[in-house]
C-alpha cells in the first residue's frame, strides 16, 4: 500500500504518528519496514507531535530517521519542541542557523562546528521553555500506561455517546483500526464554527475548522469539522456536558 | 460571547433577505473563507448613474454569523452609493449585526462586505480601462 506513495528515488518521506484530524494511528513499524525495502537509502521523519502524549514511543524500535514533537500537546509550554535524529544523520548535516555556541574553532578565513547537538542549537537558548518541557515530558511519562487506559476508556464513551446523536457522523473511528482519543465530526445543519461558538458559551471547549488538513478536508468532501480532544485531566463528565452542548446547538440553530 | 446567537440573527440565517442572482448585474463577484468553508457570490445592480447601488443579491452558504450579516448587509445597502460601501469596515459590520465577535469570526462576518469591495473594485477597474 505504501508503494503508492513511495518508489527508489523517493530521498524524504514524512509521516505523522497520529492524524490530527481523525485520530488514526498508522502502524509505523511495518511502513517504516516496507519503506526500507523500497530504497534503504530514504529518509524517514516521523512527527510525533499528536502521538506523543497517547502512546509510548521507542524511537530505536521505530527506527526513523528523524522523529519531532511540539511540548505544548504534552502539557509544556508553547515553543519549544524537541528534534530526535539519528546520529549518523545528524553528523552529515551542516548546520542551518548560525550564532553563539555553535562553533568549534574560528579564524579569521575558517571555523569548524561544535559537537552535537551544539552545532545546531545556535544562540541563546530558550532556557525557561526547555527546563519546562523536559519537567511535563517527566510528569506525563510517569504514569503513561494509567493514562493511556483512562484516555482509550473517555474516548469509547465519547463514540457512544456521540453516535446517539442522530444528526452527528463522527469521521473515522472505525471497528479494528487503531485510533488515539481525538474524534472529529460533523453536525448535519450545524456549521462547525457555530457548533463550536455554542459549545463555548457552555464552557465547552472544542476545535472547529480544516485542522491545517484541508487537502483532508477535500478527500472527506467536508469543507470544516468539529474536533474533541482528550487529554488526562478529562472525565466523564465532560463528555456529558459537550453532547448537551451538541443537542442544544442542535436545537438552536436547525 | 454571550448571548452570540440571538433571535435576530437566527432570523436572518433561516430567512435570508435578498437571496438570488441578478441577471446583467455590473458587479459580479465570488469569494470564500477558507478557513471554515464560508462561501458567497454577490451581485449588484446599479443606478442610471452608475453610481448607486440599485439591486443586490447574494448567493452562498456558511456559518449563522457569515450567512446572517450577509443578509443584513444586503438589507443595509440598497440606494447606497459606491463610495459609501468603500467606507465601511469592520466597525460598521459589527455595529449593523450588534455583536462583538473574536477575530477567526470578524472574518464571517466580513465575508460579504469584502468580496463586494472586491467586486467594485474589479468593476471599477474594467471601467478605467474603457
Amino acid at each position: 500500500m505504501i508503494s503508492k506513495y513511495a518508489d527508489k528515488n523517493t530521498l524524504i518521506f514524512s509521516i505523522t504518528g497520529m492524524s490530527n484530524v481523525t485520530g488514526f494511528i498508522p502502524d509505523l513499524r511495518k511502513i517504516i519496514d516496507e519503506l526500507r525495502s523500497i530504497n534503504k537509502d530514504m529518509i524517514i521523519v516521523v512527527d510525533a507531535t499528536q502521538l506523543i502524549a497517547h502512546r509510548k514511543i521507542d524511537v530505536k524500535e521505530m527506527d526513523a530517521d528523524f522523529v519531532a514533537f511540539s511540548a505544548h500537546k504534552l502539557y509544556g509550554p508553547t515553543g519549544v519542541g524537541v528534534l530526535y535524529g539519528k546520529k549518523s544523520m545528524l553528523e552529515k548535516m551542516e548546520p542551518f542557523s548560525y550564532g553563539g555556541g555553535m562553533i568549534n574553532k574560528v579564524e579569521l578565513y575558517d571555523s569548524n562546528w561544535a559537537e552535537l547537538p551544539d552545532k545546531f542549537e545556535a544562540g541563546t537558548i530558550d532556557t525557561p521553555g526547555i527546563v519546562a518541557s523536559a519537567e511535563a515530558i517527566k510528569y506525563v511519562d510517569e504514569k503513561f500506561e494509567f493514562t493511556v487506559k483512562y484516555e482509550d476508556m473517555l474516548k469509547e464513551y465519547a463514540l457512544k455517546k456521540l453516535r446517539e446523536i442522530k444528526e452527528l457522523k463522527v469521521i473515522g473511528h472505525n471497528e479494528g483500526a487503531n485510533f488515539g482519543p481525538v474524534i472529529s465530526f460533523i453536525v448535519d445543519g450545524v456549521h462547525p464554527h457555530d457548533l463550536a461558538a455554542i459549545c463555548n458559551e457552555k464552557k465547552v471547549c472544542i476545535r472547529a475548522g480544516h485542522h491545517c488538513c484541508q487537502p483532508l478536508m477535500g478527500k472527506l468532501c467536508v469543507v470544516a469539522t468539529s474536533r474533541m480532544s482528550i487529554g488526562m485531566y478529562n472525565t466523564r463528565n465532560d463528555i456529558d456536558n459537550l453532547t448537551d452542548a451538541i443537542n442544544h446547538a442542535i436545537k438552536v440553530i436547525r | 460571547m454571550e448571548g452570540l446567537y440571538r433571535e435576530y440573527l437566527l432570523d436572518h440565517y433561516h430567512n435570508p433577505q435578498n437571496v438570488g442572482k441578478i441577471e446583467n448585474a455590473e458587479i459580479k463577484k465570488h469569494d470564500l473563507n477558507v478557513s471554515c468553508g464560508d462561501e458567497v457570490e454577490m451581485f449588484v445592480k446599479l443606478d442610471d448613474d452608475k453610481k448607486h447601488i440599485k439591486e443586490i443579491k447574494f448567493i452562498g452558504h456558511g456559518c449563522v454569523i457569515c450567512m446572517a450579516s450577509t443578509s443584513i448587509l444586503t438589507d443595509e445597502l440598497k440606494g447606497k452609493s459606491l463610495k459609501e460601501v468603500k467606507e465601511m469596515n469592520t466597525d460598521t459590520i459589527l455595529e449593523m449585526i450588534k455583536l462583538k465577535l473574536t477575530p477567526t469570526r470578524i472574518k464571517c462576518a466580513m465575508l460579504s462586505l469584502v468580496t463586494i469591495k472586491k467586486g467594485i473594485l474589479d468593476y471599477e477597474l474594467k471601467n478605467s480601462e474603457g
